[in-house]
């Protein structure tokens, strides 16, 4: 049997999770908890082998970020990244952060239980594609990565020159860029398109 | 009737005048070419060809009249009727066409010259004030545009740069004035000093920057709303866990309701059926499906967030002691909780600690934290590794603090810093 601790801080989700564990054979569970920010503490004084692990999970803790830690400390633990949200970096910084794999939450018992067999035979599975949602008269499909980018830091509040001093880019560039994705939608202001964006998942800063 | 003869002799007197005149033009033109420096074509041909020639003829002429014909001096019809009549000709042709060439070339000169004339003619043309002064503001050069200003400012043109100055800036000592005109115009000021011929001088000069300060009121107008979104969009970003969480717990609940449909068939035929293994199989998916709406149903409180912190805490064996309450704002409370669960790791793993006390103080909009462990002490300065420096980041990007200090026994006190958001709402 393989221990298996969940860090979700969505109640539902978490039972629907500690309920498939419970019915599976392969699997104990050995916890749940609501913050990323304590699984790392955890597994220092607990026998854990895989690693349900939210991306937005309680006090903001960023499940990747601490993923990318556990990883370091305990490789032996496996990571399973697991989100509903659309937004486009969580894939690639799953990988860049040693995440073994990558689930979109649905409620398939089958689905996760063969994500962690799999997993915890040593393949590494992630989506082939991001999820595609709508923001405004676009598709997240018609993004640039830089566009995506830019997006993401509009959600911030901060001034186009905070923008681009961060990016190492010119003001004009983050303005050329806004332009153009607020083309793309069809959204009037910049303000309208940060919140459509964020409420949207397709960009989460901070995670 | 015009006689043959008298034909002849207007021709003649046509050509003669023609080869006077442009003889007459062609000197005009050589001496208006030795009023500017430099050898040029027009100052050596035109004399040889046409002003020495002609000086010659003249001279030759009085001599011829006055000292061979004494006081018989032939009628001037008489002169031209004697003259070869092809000569004439060809000396008028060749006259009149050097002398259009030659003034040709020096209209095109002239227009390629800079004179005083027409720097002077450029500068009235300008849309903006310049006029330059002596060190006593005796004007070398003024233009119409400022001229007409200092009409409209102070009701007569200016005679003295320095005293113009002192009257539209104030008498301040400054080089710099922006004037509103009573027309509406926005006119900016400037003095400069500049050299002029190897001399000091002053240049003042008036530029109209009304549209210039138009848009620059917009633009600022702009910034400001910009600003007060994008300050407000800050705020909101504060509050958007809430709609994120929403949203995902939305998601789950689509998929087990697309579940419930599944279940409620698999009933209705396991009832039709009257078959126990399925009306049981029936009854597990209803008390599982039962048993997350429950869960899904319960709302998130302050104690239930700690406890998570307990559990974890109580689990590796260490107690939290709380003195004081947390923030009620989600986002600040999470800030301090995630403080809360690093220094708990760094009191786990580098002090063998079995007590994290966290001390919660509210002052100026501030909630302040400390923490603190009875641990064992820090051997020397710690260094801040990962987990303290990403929070460092992260309480930075939130407008908070993170400092590490040592107390008087040396114990290791985590003092995080935290502005209570107040939350916004983006009309």
């Amino acid at each position: 049997m393989m221990n298996v601790l969940i860090v979700e801080d969505d109640s539902m989700a978490k039972s629907l999770l500690e309920m498939y564990i419970t019915k599976s054979e392969n699997y104990r569970l050995v916890d749940a908890i609501a913050s990323a920010s304590m699984a790392e503490l955890y597994c220092t004084r607990n026998n854990v082998d895989l690693i349900l692990m939210d991306v937005l999970t309680e006090f903001e803790a960023s499940g990747l970020d601490y993923a990318e830690r556990i990883k370091k400390n305990h490789p032996n633990i496996k990571i399973i990244i697991m989100t509903s949200l659309p937004e486009y970096d969580f894939i690639e910084r799953a990988k860049a952060q040693g995440a073994d794999s990558f689930w979109y939450k649905s409620p398939s018992q089958d689905e996760i239980i063969d994500i962690m067999d799999r997993t915890m035979q040593g393949e590494n599975i992630y989506p082939n594609n991001h999820a595609v949602i709508k923001v405004g008269e676009a598709l997240s499909s018609d993004f640039t990565k830089l566009e995506i980018k830019i997006l993401r830091e509009l959600t911030s509040g901060d001034t186009d020159e905070e923008i681009a001093n961060r990016l190492n880019f010119s003001p004009w560039t983050v303005r050329k860029y806004v332009k153009t994705i607020l083309e793309k939608t069809g959204f009037k202001s910049r303000t309208q398109l940060a919140i459509a964006a964020r409420e949207k998942g397709l960009v989460v800063k901070g995670y | 009737m015009i006689t043959y003869g008298e034909l002849n002799y207007i021709f003649k007197a046509i050509i003669m005048s023609l080869l006077y005149i442009s003889s007459v033009a062609a000197t005009g033109i050589t001496v208006m070419a030795y009023t500017r420096k430099g050898i040029t074509a027009t100052k050596i041909i035109l004399p040889v060809l046409i002003v020495f020639p002609l000086i010659l003829c003249i001279l030759l002429k009085l001599v011829k009249e006055v000292f061979i014909f004494g006081s018989d001096i032939p009628s001037l019809l008489q002169a031209i009727n004697d003259s070869n009549y092809i000569i004439l000709t060809l000396l008028a042709l060749c006259s009149v066409f050097v002398t259009l060439f030659f003034f040709i070339v020096e209209l095109k000169h002239k227009k390629n010259t800079v004179t005083t004339f027409s720097i002077k003619e450029s500068l009235d043309n300008l849309p903006d004030g310049i006029c330059y002064a002596n060190e006593d503001g005796v004007i070398i050069l003024s233009n119409h545009k400022i001229n007409t200003i200092s009409s409209i400012l102070t009701g007569t043109v200016f005679s003295n740069a320095n005293i113009f100055w002192n009257e539209i800036v104030g008498y301040e000592n400054i080089n710099r004035k922006t004037l509103l005109l009573q027309d509406g115009t926005i006119w900016n000021f400037t003095r400069e000093k500049v050299i002029f011929d190897d001399k000091k001088a002053v240049k003042i000069s008036a530029t109209d920057i009304t549209e210039l300060h138009n848009l620059s009121v917009r633009l600022q107008d702009n910034n400001e709303k910009m600003k007060e979104i994008n300050k407000r969009l800050k705020e909101y970003n504060k509050n958007v866990e809430v709609v994120t969480r929403s949203r995902e717990r939305l998601e789950t609940k689509i998929r087990i309701h697309a579940d419930l449909g599944e279940t409620l068939l698999a009933s209705r035929y396991a009832l039709a059926q009257a078959n126990t293994e399925d009306c049981m199989n029936a009854i597990e998916k209803w008390t599982f499906a039962s048993g997350i709406f429950k869960e899904g149903a319960k709302t998130k409180s302050n104690s239930d967030q700690m406890e998570q912190l307990f559990k974890v805490a109580n689990s590796l064996g260490v107690e939290i002691k709380i003195n004081g309450s947390l923030p009620a704002t989600e986002a600040t409370k999470n800030l301090i909780l995630l403080s809360a669960a690093e220094s708990l790791t760094n009191a786990v793993r580098h002090a063998d600690a079995t007590c994290l006390f966290v001390d919660i103080s509210f002052e100026n909009g501030f909630y302040t934290a400390k923490f603190t462990n009875d641990g064992k002490k820090p051997e020397g300065e710690i260094s801040v590794g990962g987990g303290l420096s990403s929070l460092t980041k992260k309480l930075k990007e939130n407008e908070g603090s993170l400092n590490i200090n040592y107390g008087e026994n040396g114990e290791l006190i985590i003092t995080v810093q935290v502005p209570e958001f107040t939350g916004g709402e983006i009309i």
